[in-house]
């Protein structure tokens, strides 16, 4: 009993469920006398899955007992087995039908192209039946795999290796594949020779598990055949061979190979010659071809022939000239290729697009050889590793950093390879899930350590590693620009320079910044030389942090205005700058600087007025959550006990609004594109809201004081602040005024002209205290002029006096307004005695249809008059065709009529009120989509106008700034278009809900 | 600098040409050309050539004016109705913004794009025109010059010279002519185009109008375009064979089907048919395009076999679409006819919404309504609605209508272009619903 208990704990510490295991172990025959052997625990308890390893070696002692017996004679061969069986399902269960594939991992040895082509050339040649020709390839193929899959997992081959094996397999079963098929068709009397050029990974010799086998195929005519026979017979092979490979077998795939990378894509022919390679490479080539060109080589066929091809495409690929637009469309490409959707998804988990992802790796490499390539051969290499070594050995890339890049490089690859190998997939995601990711970092070698499981060492090795893939990349390329304008030159100071920085003129440097994205190039220059000349510490200091700073500039909506506000700010902060060192120790918040520098002129002028924002910089937590409204009212009240209440509420704002700033702009793309996402209203509003709240209490506290009474509940008047608007719903933006209204109740038995007065007094305090602008600027902009009479009117009235005006005197549009309000600050119980008032006069009336006409015409009007003349109403986001207040009339119209007998539709907010129109089936759902987009688009413009600093933010703006709004939305390069595009996408939507809803106007009935 | 651009700087130098013209398209589908000395060539292809775009219908507004047009060297070609000596070559161009990005609402740039997510679909998009135009004294009136004095030899003969020198111009300029004849009406004639992809068709079709203007100028008579220039004859119609390659396979074509046609060549006739209404006012996009469309099935004029209603028939001459006959070992010529569009239409935008409607066919994979084998224009109303017919558009004012709410168009067109078409489409109606017609005087006032 006791033995029977401590082997279940023993093979639980295995990573084996009893059950099941016991059963498997038994069947492999590993179960002795009831008991397994330590030393086959201890390998089944290595593998990544020790029980999907029982499984295979069951399977296998069922399918071959005696290969079973002499795998497990030999230690090391049996090491192989468990561990592919362990860390790969199809591998292992190929490995359990107890074929070839188990042989094949009986020795050490690589794979041999020569006779694996052999091999597969053998395959083919057996049979007649395409389907068997295509097994046989494929069976070769995986039980290789297998193989390189055994010695990689223990240790037997490195990556590197890995990646160089498997690339050569590919060469081989191509190369085999291609004289088997070309015989069969062509005999003893070949009317063509035939070339396959690899390209990408398997051209750079540096594969993956399961990658797409990119290729191209070239032909010549035998000489004395005509050139029509030998494109055809070419035709014919080459589409053979692709059948042969890309067909699922019973024994699986043999590869994926992708011939799309060929002249025209999919609609070109799919071999041509030589001569036609070169035609369209002159005429037609769009540079991302010229860039694919790069990782070229003969992988099968005629060599010569593949010579012949890589001679006549040098020139195209290392033109004389370097035009400036291909580094820029190479960026920009690989932009568009990190924006879509899966991409931006999975996020950090994605390995190969993610930010930090070996496509990062390739991407610094490729652009340096692009730049460099062409004047020295000596960097013309295939593979992205080599050409890395190359640049380091002629000195364009510090050794160190090469060195730590490629060794960051093969640790992404590893894993992608153990990610792909698990289940045979071409992928590049990290699995979410913890069970998955625990055996992805097992079949790695990690193992669980303490309360870390083995899956979290991963992952942090992995955020490891991206980040320092990303620093890498901003060293490699403004470090020697920086060093350069160092005062003490480097070599001074006994440091090693790149060849780079020694030859690098001030043209070329402003040349390398103006690829990187600045318009500017040698205005840039003149700022980081600014920033970077010098002895100082700071000085120095800068020139550690700058590299990531910029690098997030270089995307960013102004990457000019960006630089010389930094330069500001850095100046500004002074010598023992706490900024700085935050950014020397914090890389995310370099990068965040640059990034919200960038986006925001606003968010660096609030930068260099609130010092103490940098903290929130560094740390997320700080400035990721958002505060409560009670929480903000609280912190404006305790400011008070300042001196002066009126800077303080200023100071206050200043920094609540600038760690709103930062969180805005810190925030991804939304998934609904650019400019379809939430925005800062509802925070914007709390921060408004504390304001008033807080500037109430001391103009009430103060004027207590000032009558001598011990506590402003003494003074013979309260009063209540009424927000209207945009405030009222929550909505604000960076630029909008504060709509309110004061209301005042007199205490029984005070004097009423006396209290009235002293009522008057407080409120156009509370307006002044954060309207007027000060050395600190102002905190609002205050706006009580939608009060009964407006200007003329009091700026205080009791809510009797209000009810009076209504009963009396107040217009249609007056009574709309009352839709929106809601009592944010002083008197609650006076505040709720006018909302309630204020909605009976909204809501309880309903719509007759004189009311609607009003409306109607009210609207009308605005939208001539209210526009001005000198700008296109069409591009006004706010008054214009299919602009905001379109949206916000619409609903209002939906409320006035429906919200008497429809409670869920009296909300101050828009959006709200849009979801209740939505429950309520008021109008169709794709009505109800193009409002709400309509809306958040417009809202956003016209924030992000504001973070830009552009005085106009109801406007589109045109030109340079029209750009300048799209970078700072999220578009990518050149996204000016899109954006105008998508805006009046929005506004004709809107504008057609408008004209049906709003104005009944009836579609197609025009106009 | 590419091969292609240096064998034209090469050509402009040993044939002597003088001038250069740099052809683009407005809205309308107008021909606007930039001529350029052979000297400014080079700069051309390097930078682009510069010009104020708010003087081109469609194009900037006026504070972000400055526009590229940059010559597509692939077009090249000599003018052949100028001297032998200093001669005169033209290119087509794409309009780039100041920035270097293709300015989204250039024509050819539309086409581009939907042929772009053809192609991202495994598709290449083939057209063939005909192309029917009249030749008339000259443009003040529509006089015919063969109106029913059939022995009046001289001015026919005119009329086939012009032809056949039009034909061997085209020739000449590497557009290929299919065959052509004198159409049903008097002096009306007809010239197909062999098929080829749609952005060379829709070049070859702006060149194909100023050919046959040219040439009737020079023979002293005046060719036109206009949809229906007299009132008692057939109009002029620009039928469209259209057809979908996938590589060299042509995907409409089935063998099992009983009229050889794809089940992708269902969908997308179904497209077709589904926004035929919305996309008529690009490819009818003028008042006159309706008078054109009219269904009058008495009195003395009967309207002849210009699709007014949507259906589809293989050997039904009243189908908006026409299933041509099947021939056997052709499959490569299985197509679909398209027979709404007018030769004053801006091919451009009309292959680009057809394609587009096509496309959204074969997206959502719309079941084809069943064939229409009777004469639609014998049905009645009730007949025809029992079946799902609906009529094309009556006038110019309902097309915009449709237009204006179709949100194919606008996504094909891009929002600037569809902006602009409906404001300036919108200012025509206006301008012909305030005009008194004669129609109105020689009915109303003898009697009013």
């Amino acid at each position: 009993m006791s033995r029977r208990a401590s082997l279940e704990v023993r093979l639980a510490r295995a990573g084996l469920d009893s059950g099941r295991a016991l059963e498997d172990l038994g069947t492999a025959g590993l179960l002795v006398d009831g008991d397994v052997d330590d030393a086959d625990l201890e390998l089944l308890g290595s593998a990544a899955a020790p029980a999907d390893a029982a499984a295979v070696l069951a399977a296998l002692s069922v399918a071959a007992p005696e290969l079973l017996a002499s795998v497990r004679a030999d230690r090391d061969w049996f090491a192989r087995v468990v561990a592919v069986a362990g860390a790969s399902r199809p591998l292992g269960e190929l490995l359990g039908r107890g074929t070839d594939a188990v042989l094949a991992l009986a020795d050490l040895d690589p794979v041999d192209v020569g006779r694996t082509a052999a091999a597969v050339e053998r395959a083919v040649l057996a049979t007649d039946d395409v389907a068997d020709q295509a097994a046989g390839i494929a069976s070769i193929r995986r039980r290789a795999t297998a193989d390189i899959a055994g010695r990689d997992l223990t240790g037997a081959l490195d990556v590197e290796g890995v990646a160089r094996e498997l690339a050569d397999l590919a060469e081989a079963v191509l190369t085999g594949t291609l004289s088997a098929v070309h015989r069969g068709i062509a005999g003893d009397t070949p009317r063509a020779h035939i070339a396959i050029i690899g390209m990408g990974k398997l051209g750079g010799r540096e594969l993956n598990y399961v990658s797409d086998v990119d290729v191209m195929f070239v032909h010549a005519p035998v000489e004395g055949c005509a050139e029509d026979d030998a494109a055809h017979e070419a035709t014919l092979v080459c589409t053979r061979l692709l059948e042969l490979l890309n067909a699922s077998t019973t024994m699986g795939r043999a590869y994926e190979v992708d011939p799309t990378l060929r002249p025209e894509g999919r609609s070109g022919a799919l071999t041509r010659t030589v001569e036609a390679f070169t035609a369209y490479w002159e005429r037609w080539a769009k540079t991302w071809e010229f860039q694919a060109l790069i990782k070229a080589r003969t992988v099968a066929g005629d060599r010569e022939l593949g010579a012949r091809w890589l001679a006549a495409a040098a020139p195209s690929m290392w033109p004389e000239r370097l035009d400036p637009e291909t580094v820029a469309e190479v960026r920009a490409m690989k932009a568009r290729i990190e924006s879509r959707p899966d991409v931006l998804r999975d996020g950090a988990r994605q390995l190969k697009l993610g930010p930090g992802g070996i496509r990062d790796v390739e991407f610094t490499v490729q652009l340096l050889q692009i730049v460099h390539g062409r004047a020295d051969r000596s960097l013309r290499e295939t593979g992205t590793m080599p050409t890395l070594a190359a640049l380091a050995a002629n000195g364009y890339v510090d050794e160190e950093d090469a060195a730590e890049l490629g060794r960051t490089y093969w640790s992404l690859r590893r894993v992608e390879h153990a990610l792909q190998l698990a289940n045979e997939r071409r992928t590049h995601t990290v699995p979410s899930d913890a069970a998955a990711q625990e055996r992805l970092a097992r079949s790695l070698g990690y193992r669980g350590r303490g309360d870390e499981s083995a899956g979290a060492q991963m992952m942090s090795d992995l955020t490891r590693a991206q980040t320092r893939v990303r620093e890498l990349h901003a060293r490699i390329f403004y470090r020697p620009l920086l060093e350069r304008y160092a005062t003490v030159p480097a070599s001074a100071a006994g440091v090693t320079l790149p060849g780079e920085v020694a030859r690098m003129g001030d043209e070329s440097a402003a040349e390398r910044l103006a690829a990187l994205g600045f318009r500017d190039g040698a205005g840039a220059l003149r700022s980081v030389r600014a920033m970077t000349g010098g002895v100082s510490r700071r000085a120095a200091t800068v020139r550690a942090v700058l590299p990531a700073v910029l690098q997030s500039l270089e995307g960013g909506a102004d990457p000019d205005g960006g630089l010389m506000v930094l330069r500001d700010l850095v100046e500004a902060q002074g010598d023992g700058s706490l900024l700085l060192r935050h950014l020397r120790d914090q890389p995310a918040a370099a990068e965040l600087l640059g990034r919200v520098l960038g986006t925001s002129r606003l968010a660096g002028e609030l930068l260099i007025s609130q010092p103490q924002g940098v903290d929130w910089l560094r740390d997320p937590r700080l400035r990721d959550a958002p505060r409560t409204g009670e929480e903000l009212s609280r912190m404006a009240v305790a400011r008070l006990h300042w001196q002066d209440a009126t800077a303080a509420l200023r100071r206050f704002k200043q920094l609540e609004l600038l760690r709103v700033v930062l969180r805005d702009v810190d925030a991804a793309v939304p998934e609904g594109g650019p400019g379809s996402g939430v925005g800062p209203g509802v925070e914007l509003t709390a921060i408004a809201e504390a304001c008033l709240v807080a500037a109430l209490r001391a103009e009430l506290r103060q004027r207590a004081e000032a009558l001598g009474l011990a506590s402003p509940d003494e003074l013979p008047v309260s009063m209540t602040i009424i927000a209207m608007g945009t405030l009222a719903g929550g909505e604000l933006t960076y630029a909008s005024d504060l709509d309110v209204m004061f209301v005042h109740e007199v205490a029984n038995g005070a004097d009423e002209g006396e209290a009235t007065a002293i009522a008057l007094a407080i409120a156009s305090n509370v307006v002044t205290m954060l309207s007027a602008i000060t050395p600190d600027g102002s905190a609002f902009d205050v706006d009580a002029d939608l009060r009964p009479e407006g200007r003329s009117g009091p700026l205080s009235r009791s809510l009797q006096s209000f009810e009076a005006y209504w009963e009396r005197w107040a217009e249609p549009w007056e009574m709309q307004a009352l839709l929106r309000v809601r009592s944010v600050a002083g008197d609650r119980d006076l505040g709720q005695r006018f909302e309630r008032a204020a909605a009976a006069r909204a809501h309880g009336t309903g719509l007759d249809p004189e009311r609607r006409m009003a409306v109607r015409r009210m609207k009308a009007r605005i939208e001539k008059e209210r526009i001005p003349r000198r700008v296109e109403a069409e591009r006004h986001v706010k008054l214009g065709p299919g602009g905001i207040a379109d949206v916000e009339w619409t609903i209002q119209m939906l409320q006035l009529e429906h919200a008497r007998v429809l409670p869920s539709l009296r909300t101050a907010s828009t959006l709200s009120a849009l979801d209740a129109v939505q429950d309520e089936g008021l109008l169709d759902h794709r009505d109800i989509a193009w409002l709400r987009d309509g809306y958040r688009f417009a809202t956003t413009v016209r924030n992000r106008l504001a973070l830009l600093r552009q005085r106009e933010t109801d406007l589109l703006p045109a030109g340079e700034r029209l750009e300048q709004l799209a970078r700072a939305m999220g578009y990518g390069r050149g996204g000016r278009q899109q954006l105008e595009a998508d805006w009046f996408r929005h506004a004709r939507h809107v504008r057609r809900v408008t004209e049906r809803s709003f104005y009944g106007i009836t579609e197609g009935s025009g106009r | 600098m590419d091969k292609q651009q240096e064998y034209v700087l090469r050509t402009v130098e040993e044939r002597d040409i003088r001038f250069i013209r740099l052809w683009f398209t407005d809205v309308l589908g107008f021909l606007k050309s930039v001529a350029i000395t052979s000297a400014e060539l080079e700069n051309a292809f390097n930078e682009g050539i510069g010009f104020d775009g708010s003087a081109i219908d469609g194009f900037a507004r006026v504070q972000e004016a400055d526009m590229l047009a940059v010559p597509d060297a692939s077009t090249f070609q000599i003018l052949p109705w100028r001297p032998e000596s200093q001669g005169v070559a033209r290119m087509f161009c794409d309009i780039l913004t100041p920035d270097g990005e293709p300015f989204a609402a250039d024509p050819r740039q539309v086409l581009k794009r939907q042929l772009q997510r053809a192609s991202e679909m495994g598709f290449t998009f083939y057209v063939h025109p005909e192309m029917e135009f009249f030749l008339f004294e000259d443009s003040t009136a529509p006089v015919p010059l063969d109106a029913g004095t059939y022995f009046d030899m001289t001015p026919l003969d005119v009329q086939q010279d012009t032809r056949r020198q039009a034909i061997t111009t085209l020739e000449q300029m590497g557009i290929s002519v299919e065959f052509s004849h004198h159409e049903v009406a008097p002096s009306q004639h007809e010239i197909d185009l062999r098929y080829a992809d749609a952005l060379t068709m829709a070049d070859n079709i702006m060149t194909f109008r100023l050919v046959v203007k040219e040439t009737a100028l020079q023979r002293g008579v005046y060719a036109s375009f206009m949809p229906k220039p007299i009132e008692e004859h057939w109009g002029n119609a620009m039928h469209l064979h259209l057809s979908l390659f996938e590589g060299d396979t042509n995907a409409f074509y089935d063998a099992g089907d009983a009229f050889n046609l794809s089940p992708l060549a269902r969908s997308f006739t179904a497209g077709l048919l589904k926004h035929a209404r919305e996309i008529a006012g690009i490819t009818n996009q003028w008042v006159n395009s309706y008078k054109r469309l009219t269904t009058r099935m008495d009195g003395p004029f009967p309207s002849g076999e210009a699709p007014v209603f949507v259906s589809w028939g293989h050997s039904n001459r009243s189908a908006l679409v026409r299933i041509p006959m099947y021939k056997p070992r052709k499959s490569a010529s299985t197509r679909i006819e398209y027979r709404a569009p007018d030769p004053a239409c801006n091919p451009y935008l009309a292959l680009a919404v057809i394609l587009a409607a096509g496309l959204d066919g074969i997206e959502q994979q719309l079941e084809l309504q069943p064939e229409s084998e009777d004469n639609t224009f014998t049905l009645t109303p009730a007949e025809r609605a029992a079946n799902g017919i609906e009529r094309m558009p009556e006038s110019l004012g309902e097309a915009i209508d449709l237009m204006a709410g179709s949100e194919l168009v606008a996504e094909t067109l891009g929002e600037h272009l569809f902006r602009h078409l409906l404001a300036n489409k919108r200012r025509e109606w206006s301008e012909y619903t305030s005009h008194v017609t004669r129609f109105e005087v020689e009915r109303y006032l003898p009697l009013l």
